[in-house]
């Protein structure tokens, strides 16, 4: 019936795919366009006096010669791998409550969910501040409470604090994709492990999880991009040691006027990124990941 | 550099001015159609630190000069003498930094390569109350003027005086920011140039600005010894008074806008005046090329060298104003807390300047950050 | 946004052993989580209404001054109306960006697969970098940095992949009889759309947009480098951040989540009553 279908629109030839060319003249325009810029960039000649388009290698000689690069990429991608897990160990419980509810009480959690995430992203990272210093709530409650006699110093200001904040902001990019690929999963499977008698745990780890790897995926890529270009929170937070390559990018923009040696910058984590999608994409094509189960 | 020639306007370049006297009617009657900022007169884009235009000081400025004041977001000075440079233009009206550290990218490489329009001295008669310290701020080639003194502003280390007390012997110099006493309660600028230039002063070197790649390999390893006592870097005047204020650190690397704004809060914060001299600089007006109200540019400048704005300027910012204006009637107690002493000498200080290599200070600084 | 429009299908996990044990720890996961998501918040309420000139604790009493200073803020106002405009402007453009695409992937046709990398690449795009290169295009561009000028089309091409993302399984799993009879029957493919496709996803655009507003409400890093001098929302906050002590900042924390939820809430009702018409 679709091949009939398909044959008889055939006859007048199939104009449709037509569709597709505003949206993907868009993107060429405002996505391809400008990365191509930036790769061009990245062998431009940048001085105090500005960028010139002479040619150079300069920019990829500075970044292999100073081992500061390396080192605070490696750092940003091993933050942004913790973060990721932590996300989907405190995300992938709060998808299956979720799924677990029924219709009334999970419209209520779910947008008890999203709410948070209607506060602006700085003023999400921004509340650690109070939340953590030194005369922050943490500290207060757990003075009024005699258990500590001094502020904790340590809560506030290192690479725990990035975590806690990258985790914070982009919670919901995790457990939404879980959330959706759980809900997808036909219940009649379940019954079906639990009828064979496969127990609680047996039926979650041969049945429910496999079935709710697209989301799991689609939710890991999500986080682990999004932490691996963060900037605003290794900064309001991350005191002396939290740097990540974000935090090295922006200022040849807004302090040293490098933009050359920035868009050298920029072209690695973007390279390491799909290089790490890749590696981490092997087993499922990219578009399933994002489009989920 | 350093004398101002009163007569140099007859050289000034006309038609650069009726090109931009042009612009700026253009951009005037395009705001016509605009929006509600024309009802008020020329609206002037103006890029500088937010403290000169505080409330006390921008109705002051958008008065005398009869325009309105459009702030752009200020980041730092660095950033704002690199939009000059920017590709499609600096798109400001009116900008100014540290004379010092934007001078060299201001005049450009050669006479012809300057990066901003000249300054027609015609229009701004306040000049004339220039004082004989802030002269050397006037950015001058050929007879043409580019750069005109705004202000002085100076850095020093800022403490809570509940913690430090004031006859503390490291409130005596830059030890306070760097040394062990205040461990842990200690925040740094997150800025290369002046927090070399501070322990590069404080290590006790007579010229900062000229250290080898040897001399500042030992200003970064002594930086990271003491970095352990450091809380905080902190890139923005707010994020550093906020967290002198919150409590977070006691000491902390500050201008005197931070300084002035935490006293008007009602903090006991104060800023110290080392034996090495605090950080100086002066703060210097241009317009860049594309400025589309030059007119409204030029009167700003001159509205902020005038007698109401300079006597303003130092209880509304914290900055002491380059017009001889500021200096009258003032009371001890007012010379003191504001640091007029710089001009006079009987406040020690030395002037921020541009770095011999200014890439090595960058990546020395990257080192201390990451080690 | 799609998730809440979507029908909602049975609770998972039902009819097994020790169902309630693991129920109850569940729920009591649940509210851990849902601590960890509202204190901060809470104590961002609370400070909004603390009578302190720093951001922060100890209470030092209530004041309403935070909420005049910044009720009274020309620029605030501005700002939030500028990501309120931009947000809505944005999202209706990349809906119907994506909803085009989304039916003509529909169809097979040559560099499908290479299209699909495309449509995928803003999002792989780390956000600082999302940054910069529209501060170099638009900057050699010589474009005007602006809320509309170049701002615009970087929320669109932010967006525009969520969009598509969640729309395409919606369209791409409809049931293709319903328009061949349509069509049969002498319909014009316009008129099987509009008459036919409409009705059925309406819903999912709906949610779509939504949830593109939700995005471009939210943005930040991107809009930072290309809104030269004018402001959204997360901008003006950060600057806030940046060149003034801002004792109102929880205020306006505040002010902004009640104005998107607001939103957000109309915009729910409104795809809850599109999938009862639809």
């Amino acid at each position: 019936m679709i091949v009939a279908a398909t044959a008889k629109v055939a006859g007048r030839r199939d104009l449709r795919p037509l569709l597709v060319v505003p949206g993907a003249l868009w993107l060429l325009v405002f996505g391809v366009a400008p990365l191509v810029l930036l790769f061009a960039m990245s062998f431009w000649t940048s001085s105090i006096f500005g960028t010139t388009t002479d040619f150079t290698l300069d920019n990829y000689r500075v970044i292999a010669d100073d081992p500061v690069y390396v080192q605070v990429l490696l750092q940003t991608l091993r933050i942004a791998a913790t973060v990721t897990a932590l996300s989907l160990l405190a995300g992938y419980p709060m998808a299956y409550f979720l799924a677990s509810l029924g219709g009334g009480r999970r419209n209520f959690f779910l947008v008890l969910l999203f709410l948070p995430f209607w506060s602006s992203y700085v003023v999400r990272t921004f509340v650690w501040l109070p939340m953590l210093g030194r005369n922050g709530l943490v500290n207060t409650v757990l003075m009024e409470m005699g258990l500590i006699s001094q502020p904790l110093d340590w809560l506030l200001y290192n690479e725990g604090a990035t975590h806690i904040g990258l985790v914070y902001v982009y919670t919901l990019f995790m457990t939404l994709p879980i959330y959706l690929s759980l809900d997808r999963i036909d219940r009649k499977l379940i019954e079906a492990a639990a009828d064979l008698g496969a127990g609680p745990f047996r039926t979650f780890a041969r049945v429910t999880f496999p079935l709710s790897m697209p989301g799991v995926l689609s939710g890991c890529v999500m986080v682990f991009l999004l932490a691996c270009g963060a900037y605003v929170t290794p900064q309001l937070l991350g005191g002396t040691s939290g740097m990540m390559f974000g935090n090295v990018i922006a200022p040849q923009y807004t302090v040293t006027n490098n933009w050359a040696l920035g868009a050298a910058l920029s072209v690695i984590l973007v390279l390491v990124v799909f290089l790490c999608l890749v590696v981490f994409g092997r087993r499922v094509r990219l578009n399933d990941i994002f489009i989920g189960g | 550099m350093s004398s101002f020639d009163p007569d140099g306007r007859g050289s000034l370049d006309r038609r650069h001015f009726l090109g931009g006297t042009l612009a700026g009617a253009a951009a005037l009657s395009g705001f016509g159609l605009a929006g509600p900022a024309a009802a008020q007169g020329a609206e002037v884009t103006a890029l500088m630190v937010n403290a000169m235009l505080s409330p006390s000081l921008k109705p002051i400025a958008e008065a005398e000069a009869k325009v309105t004041i459009k702030e752009g977001a200020f980041l730092s000075g660095t950033d704002t003498v690199s939009r000059l440079t920017a590709p499609g233009g600096a798109r400001y009206d009116l900008m100014n930094s540290s004379y010092a550290f934007s001078h060299p990218v201001v005049m450009g490489p050669k006479a012809g390569a300057e990066r901003v329009q000249p300054i027609d001295v015609s229009l701004i008669p306040n000049m004339r109350f220039i004082n004989e310290p802030s002269k050397e701020g006037i950015g001058q080639r050929d007879g043409k003027v580019y750069m005109v003194p705004h202000s002085w502003g100076f850095d020093s280390i800022l403490y809570n005086r509940d913690v430090v007390p004031d006859d503390d012997p490291y409130t005596q110099s830059w030890s306070l920011l760097f040394e062990d006493k205040y461990a842990g309660r200690i925040g740094w600028w997150d800025v290369a140039h002046q927090m070399l230039m501070a322990a590069g002063l404080y290590l006790g070197h007579a010229e900062p600005e000229k250290m080898d790649r040897n001399q500042l390999n030992e200003v970064s390893k002594f930086l990271i010894s003491k970095k352990k006592n450091v809380r905080t870097f902190y890139t923005t005047f707010a994020q550093g008074s906020n967290l002198l204020a919150s409590g977070e650190i006691a000491v902390g690397y500050g201008i005197a806008p931070m300084r002035n704004e935490l006293k008007k809060r009602g903090f006991n914060i104060t800023g110290s005046w080392p034996k090495e001299g605090v950080l100086s600089l002066i703060s210097a007006s241009y317009i860049p090329k594309d400025s589309r109200n030059v007119a409204g540019a030029h009167a700003l400048i001159n509205a902020m060298l005038g007698e109401r704005y300079a006597k303003e300027l130092s209880n509304g910012s914290g900055y002491l104003s380059a017009s001889t204006f500021a200096q009258e009637n003032l009371t001890p107690e007012f010379r003191k807390e504001f640091g007029y002493g710089i001009f006079d000498g009987s406040v020690k200080h030395y002037q921020l300047k541009f770095p011999t290599n200014m890439n090595m200070w960058i990546e020395t600084w990257s080192k201390v950050k990451s080690a | 946004m799609a998730a809440l429009a979507a029908g909602s299908s049975p609770p998972l996990d039902v009819r097994q052993r020790g169902e309630r044990a693991r129920r109850i720890l569940l729920w009591l996961y649940a509210g851990l989580f849902y601590c960890f998501l509202y204190l901060p918040i809470l104590l961002l309420v609370v400070l909004s209404f603390n009578d302190s000139q720093t951001i922060g604790l100890p209470l030092q009493g209530a004041t309403l001054r935070w909420y005049r200073e910044v009720l009274g803020s020309p620029e605030m106002m501005w700002s939030i109306a500028n990501s309120f405009m931009l947000g809505v402007v944005s999202a209706v453009i990349a809906t119907l960006l994506a909803l085009l695409m989304a039916l003509g992937f529909r169809q097979e046709f040559p560099l499908k697969a290479l299209l699909m990398k495309i449509i995928l690449l803003p999002i792989l795009i780390p956000g600082i970098v999302g940054g910069v290169i529209y501060l170099v295009f638009f900057g050699y561009g010589e474009m005007r940095f602006g809320v509309w000028s170049s701002a615009l089309p970087v929320h669109i091409t932010w967006v525009l992949p969520f969009a598509f993302l969640t729309l395409f399984p919606r369209i791409h799993g409809l049931d293709r009889s319903l328009e061949e009879a349509a069509a049969d029957l002498g319909a014009r493919p316009f008129t099987v759309f509009r008459r036919v496709v409409l009705p059925i996803i309406r819903p999912g655009v709906v949610a779509t947009a939504m949830f593109a507003f939700t995005l471009s409400f939210d943005e930040f890093i991107r809009t930072l480098f290309v809104i030269g001098n004018e402001r959204t929302a997360p901008v003006h906050l950060w600057t806030l951040l940046s060149d003034q002590m801002a004792p109102f900042l929880p205020a306006v924390g505040v002010l902004i989540t009640v104005i998107s939820m607001l939103v957000s809430f109309v915009g729910f009702a409104a795809s809850a009553r599109a999938s009862r018409t639809g």
